[in-house]
């Protein structure tokens, strides 16, 4: 690779700044465009919810009211068992404390107790006479509990109609219970007329806007291939990344000092090197949280484009589909576990500040889509039971998780692991291991991590770099990694190397 | 067979009384139904120093509400409240005074325009701080306001205050007399409150509000996932700068009167402190941090012979209350609160053990 200087820079800036223009418009169109299709789904669904509910309740109340005639019809017996139903629960409920407060007042006089209430010993019993007493309650509650059944009984028998009336009853609650199975599905035809309309209502409207977001899209797509912005920046099409001779100094310090590397579209890519290395500081540049001082870094987004990150902001390199951890987890404690990701698709709520004041109706639409998406994640990564509770609190590994369903959720094309392995203990470590190969394979994503821990970088990368005070020594499979002697030299030093081996198969 | 099918209507209550605006409008609620008392009363009780003292607290809850945004969302401290307030009353006075054919809601937007357009201004310049430098930036700013106040004579009326003479639309447009204007008013500024309750509770509910908060848990975690640091920041002191116009005119509206000397440091510390004692980000909770700070003096602590022969120990105990909040309740009244219902739960439980003795 040839070395970039400032003048060739310059010469790449012309026109740059028009092309990113309209890259960004042309990314933002295809977010809303996604999100458009995916109001659609949930509008559907949530339409069928409520048709279902408010079905659901209509006959309810129908069955509601039909159910003291479908009572008068039955034998005396079965109306007992209806009555008994609704009126021994609370009965069993007031004999359980009055046996209960029986129970504590012989104990109390017995010097059973101690100050709060409990039992000073747990296996303490009551004397022969309190155990007496209680029997006595529990027969008494006993008879209560018959009298109540007896009673509801022989009202259910006085109330009991002669043959003739219980003929034309019959005749009228069948005929009533036709009626209600008719209402039901009138109701139901009715409701399921009435969503297919408004979705339909609701559909072309959104797919109008979607069509003239798609007629955009195709314009901005035409202007960006037509003209000589079309032009992109040299990258072979199977690589995703390309970080060409950066450096970054601070003050007297060369941090990363003229790094190259290609990380190929869909592996996972492995950076290592002992402490103070400079890997951060190489993740920090990519992701613009530093600007490099000299070097390009380019990079292929999932729709094929070709930019040069330097010239984006911390910011927008989200939208480009670059999705970052933290090696000390940076997750919002104020906020519930859901809401964690939502901050994750910040980018893509279209919805305006008033509107969002007024929490208008297309707000929670896009808060539904959003929440759908956030829940999807959740599950993928085992998080659902946790959702609603803040990530304060948490163990280490979940809030790892949180950071990688935080990663899906934006959309991620390009995911940059920082340390995902940092503080987990072993079972941890090999559940991480598992998710973020799954992840990999699953979402068709391309994995760049930094690790300390040997065992998974050399488990999980399909290629390695390794680094040492900002300048690269290798690159390879782990394999080729492994058995490098540089690579070993500075991890360990130089002497024995049999101790090496030894110590890099521990590890 | 078995009846499954009776309703209870307690579901339908639970479900409204834990709707998030139940507390909001409860609140108006009462504010509105002390007005009431009082016109049907005619004025015996609540007094109509006791209603005004109502009316400056949900004025500085406006100003608290906007406060909330930067304190409770985005973290900053700003002490530069006063000086927005003051501009917001001065503009009021000044169009009202000079200008009578203005209708009131062009007085209102135009100031909240003035306020935003200097809120930008100033927000470029100070927000790439953050901390405690903020907050001696700001501290500067509400010194140049103050100094301006009290020294442009033209615009402000100088150390003598300005005033306006008649209560705007209730007295202006619909000719009511002074009494009815001011119930009016009254109503219309709880209107307001609670209104401004509810929209501050959407905004902090949606994405903007999140955006807020992650700025101010991580600012790092923030910027990777695409939320721009200084928009935000400027957005939420553009937020407190309007909120603060506003509470401004509403001041100049309904007290029809202000001088240089309400709008100091302290006026900006006491808004801070009233935010903090509610717990920054519960609007119930800033709505009675106000009325801790400034309400209990003129609603009643001044009918006290005690407190009234002797004015110093009002602050003294407004100031230890303040104290032992933030001592012990670091999380403001909402901790307090908290606190309270889980005394009760465990009081319930307690009893239940002494008199049931433990469940097997």
């Amino acid at each position: 690779m040839a070395q970039t200087t400032d003048n060739k820079r310059t010469q790449k800036l012309k026109g740059a700044g028009q092309r990113r223009i309209l890259y960004s418009q042309i990314e933002k169109l295809e977010r809303d465009i996604r999100v458009g299709q995916e109001l659609i789904q949930v509008e559907a669904k949530r339409l069928a919810q409520k048709s279902h509910s408010k079905a659901a309740a209509f006959e309810n109340d129908l069955k509601k009211d039909l159910f003291k005639e479908e009572l008068a019809l039955q034998p005396a017996a079965a109306t007992r068992d209806v009555w008994l139903g609704e009126q021994l629960p609370k009965l069993e409920d007031k004999q359980r404390l009055q046996y209960r407060k029986l129970r504590q007042d012989l104990r109390r006089s017995e010097n059973l107790l101690d100050k709060k209430g409990r039992l000073k010993d747990s296996d303490a019993q009551l004397s022969a006479p309190s155990k007496k007493k209680l029997d006595e309650l529990l027969a008494e509650q006993n008879k209560q509990r018959d009298e109540l059944s007896q009673s509801l009984l022989r009202k259910a028998q006085d109330s009991r109609l002669d043959k003739a009336a219980l003929a034309s009853r019959q005749a009228a609650f069948d005929k009533a219970q036709a009626d209600k199975v008719k209402r039901v599905k009138d109701l139901q035809a009715q409701l399921a007329k009435n969503d297919a309309e408004h979705m339909a209502a609701f559909t072309k409207k959104r797919e109008a806007r979607i069509q003239v977001l798609r007629n955009k899209l195709t314009g901005k797509q035409a202007r960006l291939h037509e003209s000589a912005l079309g032009a992109q920046y040299d990258l072979p099409q199977d690589v995703c990344l390309r970080l060409d001779n950066v450096s970054m100094v601070f003050g007297g310090l060369r941090a990363v000092d003229n790094l190259s590397f290609d990380v190929k579209k869909g592996e996972i890519f492995g950076l290592i090197g002992p402490n103070g290395a400079g890997k951060t500081t190489v993740f920090n540049c990519i992701t613009q949280f530093y600007k490099p001082t000299q070097g390009d870094i380019i990079y292929r987004t999932h729709e094929g484009n070709v930019l040069l990150l330097n010239y984006y902001q911390v910011h927008d390199i989200i939208t480009k589909g670059i999705v970052r951890t933290f090696q000390n987890v940076e997750v919002i404690g104020e906020l519930s576990i859901l809401e964690n990701l939502l901050i994750a698709a910040h980018q893509e709520y279209t919805a305006g500040f008033f509107s969002q004041m007024l929490n208008s109706r297309k707000v929670r639409r896009e808060e539904e889509v959003m929440r759908e998406r956030a829940l999807k994640a959740l599950d993928y990564c085992g998080l659902t039971a946790i959702k609603d509770l803040p990530p304060v609190g948490q163990p280490y590994g979940t809030l790892k998780r949180i950071e990688l369903a935080r990663t899906l959720m934006a959309g991620a094309n390009l995911i940059i692991l920082d340390e995902p392995a940092a503080g987990l203990n072993d079972q941890e470590t090999i559940e991480l291991t598992h998710l973020i190969r799954k992840i990999q394979k699953d979402y068709d994503v391309t994995i760049f991590l930094v690790e300390h821990n040997m065992g998974l970088v050399m488990d999980l990368c399909d290629h390695i770099c390794a680094i040492s005070f900002g300048k690269k020594l290798a690159i390879g499979t782990p394999q080729e990694i492994q058995s490098n002697p540089v690579v070993q030299e500075a991890y360990l030093g130089t002497d024995d190397t049999e101790e090496i081996i030894a110590h890099t198969e521990v590890v | 067979m078995q009846n499954q099918y009776t309703l209870t209507s307690t579901g339908r209550i639970k479900k409204i009384i834990r709707h998030p605006f139940a507390g909001f409008v409860l609140i108006g609620v009462i504010l509105i139904s002390l007005q009431l008392i009082a016109i049907l009363s005619g004025g015996a009780w609540p007094k109509s120093s006791m209603l005004n003292g109502f009316a400056s607290v949900m004025i500085y809850a406006i100003v608290g509400y906007g406060f909330t945004y930067l304190l409770g969302y985005a973290g900053l401290a700003s002490l530069g409240t006063a000086g927005f307030v003051g501009l917001g009353a001065y503009i009021t006075a000044y169009v009202l005074r000079n200008m009578p054919g203005v209708p009131y809601i062009a007085v209102i937007l135009g100031t909240l325009l003035i306020s935003l357009i200097l809120g930008t201004i100033v927000g470029f310049i100070s927000l790439r701080i953050e901390g405690i430098f903020l907050a001696i930036v700001t501290l500067g700013l509400c010194e140049i306001f103050y100094q301006l106040f009290s020294n442009w004579l033209d615009f402000t009326n100088g150390p003598n205050g300005a005033s306006i003479s008649k209560y705007p639309i209730f007295q202006t447009f619909f000719n009511m007399s002074r009494r009815d204007a001011q119930s009016a008013f009254y109503i219309l500024l709880v209107f307001i409150t609670v209104g401004l309750m509810m929209l501050t509770y959407n905004l902090g509910k949606s994405s903007t509000g999140r955006a807020m908060l992650a700025m101010k848990n991580s600012s790092s975690a923030a910027q990777a996932m695409g939320i721009s640091l200084l928009k935000y920041r400027l957005l939420a002191f553009l937020l407190s700068t309007a909120y603060a116009g506003l509470g401004g005119v509403m001041f100049m509206s309904y007290l029809r009167y202000s001088a240089p000397q309400n709008y100091t440091i302290m006026f900006s510390l006491n808004i801070l402190a009233a935010v903090l004692i509610g717990g920054s980000r519960n609007l119930i909770g800033t709505f009675l941090g106000c009325f801790i700070v400034f309400g209990m003096t003129p609603i009643f602590l001044q009918d006290i012979t005690l407190f009234r022969e002797n004015p110093w120990i009002i602050n003294v105990t407004i100031g230890a209350i303040i104290v032992m909040v933030v001592m012990v309740y670091p999380g403001g009244l909402v901790q307090l609160a908290n606190n309270v219902k889980s005394f009760f739960k465990t009081t319930i439980a307690d009893r239940r053990l002494y008199k049931y003795g433990t469940d097997d």
